[in-house]
């Protein structure tokens, strides 16, 4: 084996590699421990008690409503992003993406603020039925959930959907329509088939994501509804670390049969594509009045459900409840310099999100190499274990982490590489897949000419290569940045307070009733994600979202 | 700096079935020899094992007598461009025909002297600032030739480079090529399936036919004596009948097809199945009948620049004829269907094989 | 033609190693910023992240209280507050247990003490000033001496007197459970998760010793009438903001200090005012004593003792008022004036005394998980 390929193998196996150490090796260190050695209930008993069988129904259960409601009312937005003209399409697309990531905590906040009990919507209906009892309350129970889950979930269908939808060929449209296809007929046998893998994608992403959610679940809840990483962390608070590894491996088993089948739907993800640059669009004012009127409604319906939150959250940052008046003392507090002040959290986050972000682009260039050659096995296995970090439970990586890792390596005072390294992997799903996606569109007679023209393998992935996935791999990097710095479980355990990030710090700062500087973080969150989005939107030109 | 190319037994089996090979084919130094043939008939398979992206399961690959089978790619010497010309988009025109040169770090004075020199050529000077995607399918043509020969490759091989294109563009680039080609005696291998674009460029031609070589020579010699019935109805040149050996005269022989009998040139045995071609320009057709005419009907008429194809039914068997008479082609339109006589010189008449009777 | 007209290519290697520098530097510049500094010998406190952070100037209350410490013995300490609470600095000293950094740990509680785990990680050590602490503050939280008291407080339930008050509503005086069951007491109720928080497992204790060893009945049997009207929130600050958002939440489960906080914030009369749960002529109330213990195989462990005793004193324990909003463990420490207002010892019946520690220890889970099942039926 020469030089050059064995540089190859190396940086393919990078990543895997880095996968396997600070995920499963961690995991796999926390369950074997708990299961086999620890104290607590044994995995039997846990499996067959009626509480686990009953938490691990409604978990599965909560999921499915909750991407049904997704996907309802996602897709119309797809196809309205993907074919309607109008300005400001961009921001709206940016702006899509904030709430996917929000950390859960924040989605809370300004979800009860929004549709909670004597919250923005309430207190209008109060206003109009001139009652002066609470008259609406979407924010709790099973709808409060649902709702919630869809919030953070709609984006993403809409943004792979629309993506989707633009690449279809317009012509194949055309014919179709040429040959006497009715509207309903074309949707049936030409856009549905051709959408289906990205929306059967994003259904399994959003099904992840709700089912190992926690912190929505319990906050609307109010104690009636519980999930199994709920009970995952009763488990760990109660040291029944038998109880908490054995629902972990449940939840690990569902969640990687659910990876796998995303990674075999992502396969089927080819006919029909057509080079981006014409698109079946139409203007406003191409539409019927009983149209638009539909088209007004669903945007008013989405712009509640998703941009409401995030208007409470700017609501938020400048009302304090305590005084009940408004303030920026929030974001006085914010640039301060002083322990629990926002500078440090501020430098530490985009610090870390930056590294992470590197990290994650770097190793994910590798990665969406490996993601090819669909019948080779290791490409599905580096595929599923891509996905893997979405559905561990976040308390039993942090716990791994810390175990397995900072412990052993000294490096308990000064566990921050811990965390980049944590947040890189949550990214790297999200990299990863944007990059192997503008991989696929390069047109492989470019890399051979390349070739014959004498370029070495270095010179080929930095001359023709990486330009041509330029985008891809802004996308992702946008992605992951914006994964890592919403990112709270894992650092929530490992840091200790030097390394506190400006997510964590919303949650400290809730915890001692300090709300507008809670709120003013979370602005801060929202905009550094805003901005960035933006800016990718506008370099790419296209659906930022149609990487995913 | 140019080679002499040869390919011996080639042969590659897929996945699927489809076979290409054994391919024999000798290119001499500076030679352009184009790979004719139908779709799927291997010229793409072979021109890339040529190149080196496809490997060959038997035979050998000779550069100057040495075997380059083992030699990766960029090692060979070779310039190639493709169908979809492949130049990089997100680089300049210059930076395109440079990237061989970079790649092969070559000094920047260099690099800047030996693509105006290309760019002089193939006369695409004024492009070099522009970008790829500001530059229109003629040029990009030129700009993928320019690039492929930068590097002063040993050996040029083109696939199907001018099939986006529409045919004046066609016409106008076909000639660039040779003159290109000629200027710069290189041993070249030039895939298409257009039979005129093959005429046009080629010092010989090699048909191709479910991945064998059927008939490789100059092009005239094709036309005139295609070797057996593929290329004949390949090159359009011709009219195929098939029939037994009646007669054996000195010098021609009387073939009964069907009712008829035609007196062909050639010898064979009596009894003999042969088969034979006629052009269509050698088929004359009359409105009376002679003694040596055979009477047959007419079906269509195409009317074409210069000439007219008439499709004529003698019998069940469809024989074209071009026919230069425009009063004649015009009585024969209106109505279709009346009947004629057609003949040919014995002369004409070529004999074929294999024959399929 | 001048070759500077055309734009020559940058050699990869060169770019990589660019960034190599960059990534190389700026990861250096961070390290170097964070890294734990110190010549001195650093004494190591984990806590919970809101410890003594109640005050007026929460950013120099440990340079304040634990400054004479510094000087005296020469050496920085460092109250490392985890984001977390109790539970979860139990769970890193576990993780850590192979390579301890912590010194010292505030803040574990008589629940929390009772689990193995916590002890696992913590040395036993009787400071040599204990007498400052009254005997039965002691057995209340650890007779084995794993953690020493620090301060403690009542659970009680409070509620807002503009909303309800012993005008409207005269049962408040003396509130029962029984009082608590009607729907429309009931749906006023916001308390915590008993799972995630120590007032709302306290209130469930509250609960199951009023029941079980007071009235001798069922506890569940409250729960399952209540349960589809209580708010249950996930921690103290949600149940807060929804108990003071919200005209139609009364009651919400919280500590009995809180009147007194209420009262030092406007200076006048409390809007907030305790409701203990009464039975039989006696108010009853849960204690909740939080506690200061030497981590085991600790860096410091003679640094770590000395500072325990320190934190009995009145240098620490004067500063537990204000800043904790819980009665200081030293008894002989003079509460502020704010405090007459708070839910007194005194006042109170101490249910910890009705349920024992080893009663809990056997049955904590098996409440909570019938808890559960009550609450998801």
């Amino acid at each position: 084996m020469n030089r050059q390929t064995l540089m190859a193998y190396l940086a393919l196996a990078s990543p895997l590699v880095l996968l396997t150490c600070f995920l499963v090796y961690p995991v796999v260190d926390v369950l074997g421990q708990g299961l086999f050695f620890g104290m607590g209930t044994p995995f039997y008993d846990v499996v067959a008690s009626p509480v686990t069988q009953r938490t691990l129904i409604f978990t599965l259960y909560q999921a499915t409503l909750s991407t049904a409601l997704a996907v309802l009312l996602g897709l119309p937005g797809a196809f309205l992003i993907a074919r309607l003209r109008f300005r400001g399409k961009s921001v709206i697309r940016a702006g899509m993406i904030v709430p996917f990531v929000l950390p859960p905590i924040v989605v809370v906040v300004g979800f009860l603020q929004m549709f909670g009990a004597y919250g923005l919507v309430d207190s209008l209906m109060m206003t109009i039925t001139g009652s002066p009892v609470s008259v609406i309350n979407l924010a709790s129970g099973l709808p409060g959930i649902v709702l919630a889950h869809a919030f953070y979930n709609i984006p993403l269908v809409v943004l792979m959907v629309s993506a989707s939808l633009e690449r279809l060929n317009p012509e194949v449209e055309e014919s179709a329509e040429l040959l006497g296809a009715s509207r309903l007929q074309m949707l049936r046998r030409i856009v549905l088939p051709h959408i289906l893998p990205s929306l059967l994608a994003s259904s399994v992403l959003t099904y992840l994501f709700c089912f190992t959610s926690f912190p929505i679940v319990l906050a609307l809840g109010q104690g009636r509804y519980v999930t199994l990483e709920a009970r995952i962390w009763y488990a760990f608070r109660y040291f029944d670390y038998g109880e908490a590894s054995s629902l972990a491996l449940i939840q690990i088993l569902v969640t990687l049969s659910l990876a796998y089948s995303y990674v075999r739907l992502g396969r089927m993800r080819q006919q029909g594509i057509a080079p981006t640059s014409t698109m079946k669009q139409v203007g406003l004012r191409e539409l019927s009045a009983a149209q638009i009127v539909l088209i007004l409604a669903y945007l008013a319906l989405l712009a509640f459900i998703v941009a409401g939150p995030i208007v409470a959250v700017v609501r938020a940052s400048v009302y304090d409840p305590l005084t009940k008046s408004y303030s920026l003392d929030g974001f006085g507090n914010l640039l301060s310099a002083g322990t629990g002040g926002g500078l440090v959290p501020l430098i530490n986050s985009v610090f870390y999100a930056a590294m992470s972000t590197l990290f994650a682009v770097t190793l994910g260039i590798p990665l969406a190499y490996a993601h090819r050659g669909s019948k080779n096995p290791t490409a599905t296995l580096a595929s599923t274990m891509t996905l893997l970090p979405l559905g561990v439970s976040a308390i039993t990586l942090a716990y791994g982490l810390m175990r397995a890792i900072v412990v052993p390596l000294g490096l308990s005072a000064n566990p921050w590489p811990v965390i980049v390294v944590a947040q890189t992997i949550i990214g790297l799903p999200f990299s990863a897949r944007s990059i192997e996606i503008a991989l696929r569109s390069i047109d492989p007679s470019l890399l051979d000419q390349a070739d014959l023209l004498g370029a070495s393998r270095l010179q080929k992935l930095f001359f023709v290569e990486l330009p041509l996935l330029a985008p891809g791999i802004l996308v992702g990097g946008v992605f992951a940045f914006a994964m890592a710095i919403g990112e709270m479980s894992a650092t929530l355990f490992i840091a200790l307070p030097q390394n506190v990030t400006l997510a964590v710090a919303i949650y400290q700062n809730l915890s001692v009733r300090k709300f507008v500087e809670a709120g003013a973080a979370a602005l801060v969150l929202v905009l550094v994600c805003l901005i960035a989005f933006l800016a990718i939107d506008r370099m790419t030109g296209r659906a930022s979202g149609g990487t995913l | 700096m140019s080679v002499r190319m040869e390919l011996r037994g080639l042969e590659r089996e897929f996945s699927d079935g489809t076979r290409v090979g054994p391919v024999d084919l000798v290119v001499d130094r500076g030679e352009l020899v184009t790979l004719l043939g139908p779709s799927g008939s291997g010229k793409t398979t072979t021109l890339r094992m040529i190149a080196g992206f496809i490997r060959p399961q038997e035979g050998s690959l000779l550069f100057n007598g040495e075997n380059v089978l083992t030699v990766p790619p960029r090692d060979r010497g070779i310039g190639m461009v493709f169908q979809s010309i492949a130049l990089f988009p997100n680089m300049t025109v210059f930076q395109n025909i440079a990237f061989g040169l970079d790649m092969a770090r070559w000094k920047h004075e260099d690099v800047v002297a030996r693509v105006e020199e290309m760019s002089d050529m193939l006369r695409i000077r004024g492009l070099l600032h522009r970008h790829i995607n500001e530059i229109s399918g003629g040029e990009a043509q030129r700009v993928a030739l320019a690039r492929a020969l930068a590097k002063q490759p040993r050996v040029l091989l083109l696939d199907e480079p001018l099939s986006s294109l529409d045919p004046q563009l066609r016409e106008h680039l076909q000639m660039e090529i040779r003159r290109v080609q000629r200027s710069l005696a290189i041993t070249t291998i030039y895939v298409t399936h257009d039979q005129t674009e093959a005429f046009a460029v080629s010092d010989r031609v090699a048909i191709m036919n479910e991945g064998k070589v059927v008939q490789i020579g100059p092009p005239e010699e094709l036309y005139e004596s295609p070797r057996n019935e593929f290329v004949a109805r390949f090159l359009g040149s011709g009219n195929v009948f098939s029939g037994s050996v009646e007669e054996v005269h000195e010098r021609t022989i009387l073939v009964r097809v069907n009712e008829h009998q035609f007196e062909v040139h050639g010898q064979e045995q009596v009894g003999a199945r042969v088969c034979f071609t006629v052009k269509p320009e050698d088929v004359v057709v009359a409105r009376t009948v002679s003694s040596d005419a055979h009477p047959a009907t007419v079906l269509s008429v195409i009317h074409q620049i210069g000439s007219h194809r008439l499709v004529l039914d003698l019998d069940g068997t469809q024989v074209v004829s071009l026919l230069t008479d425009s009063e004649l082609v015009r009585q024969l339109s209106e109505p279709l269907g009346q009947r004629v006589a057609l003949r040919f010189d014995p002369e004409s008449a070529a004999l074929v094989e294999p024959c399929n009777g | 033609m001048s070759t500077s007209q055309y734009p020559t290519r940058r050699d990869p290697r060169t770019v990589i190693l660019g960034l190599a520098v960059i990534i190389t530097v700026t990861v250096a510049a961070y390290a170097i910023w964070v890294w734990p500094r110190g010549p001195k010998t650093k004494l190591i406190v984990y806590t919970y992240d809101s410890f003594m952070a109640w005050g007026d100037e929460p950013e120099t209350i440990d340079s304040r209280v634990f400054g004479p410490f510094m000087e005296q013995y020469d050496v920085e300490v460092q109250i490392v507050r985890l984001q977390t609470d109790a539970n979860d600095v139990i769970a890193r000293l576990i993780a850590e247990a192979e390579n301890p950094i912590a010194d010292v740990v505030i803040g574990i509680d008589n629940i929390l003490i009772l689990q193995q785990p916590a002890q696992s990680v913590l040395e036993p050590y009787t400071p040599s000033n204990i007498g400052l602490v009254n005997d039965s503050l002691i057995d209340s939280l650890d007779p084995e001496h794993y953690v020493t008291p620090f301060d403690f407080g009542l659970v009680s339930l409070v509620y807002s007197e503009s909303k309800i008050n012993v005008t409207t509503h005269p049962e408040l005086a003396n509130l029962t459970f029984n009082n608590l069951g009607t729907t429309e007491m009931a749906s006023s109720l916001v308390t915590e998760d008993p799972h995630l928080s120590s007032p709302g497992l306290a209130f469930l204790l509250t609960e199951i010793a009023v029941y079980d060893k007071l009235l001798k009945q069922d506890w569940r049997q409250w729960w399952s009438q209540v349960h589809g009207y209580v708010d249950v929130r996930p921690g103290w600050t949600d149940a807060w903001e929804v108990w003071s958002n919200e005209p139609t939440k009364w009651f919400l489960v919280s500590y009995g200090t809180d009147p007194a906080y209420s009262y030092y914030l406007s200076n006048s009369t409390p809007d907030t005012a305790v409701a203990p749960i009464y039975n039989a002529g006696t108010d009853y109330a849960w204690m909740q004593v939080e506690g200061i213990g030497l981590v085991k195989n600790s860096p410091n462990p003679t640094l770590a003792k000395a500072f325990i005793d320190y934190c009995l004193t009145s240098s620490v324990q004067s500063y537990v008022a204000f800043n904790q909003w819980m009665f200081p463990a030293n008894d002989e420490i003079t509460l502020p004036a704010a405090f007459s207002y708070a839910l007194h010892v005194d006042d109170v019946h101490i249910l910890n005394t009705l349920l024992p520690r080893s009663e809990i220890a056997a049955n904590l889970t098996l409440w909570l998980d019938e808890w559960d099942i009550i609450f998801s039926s």
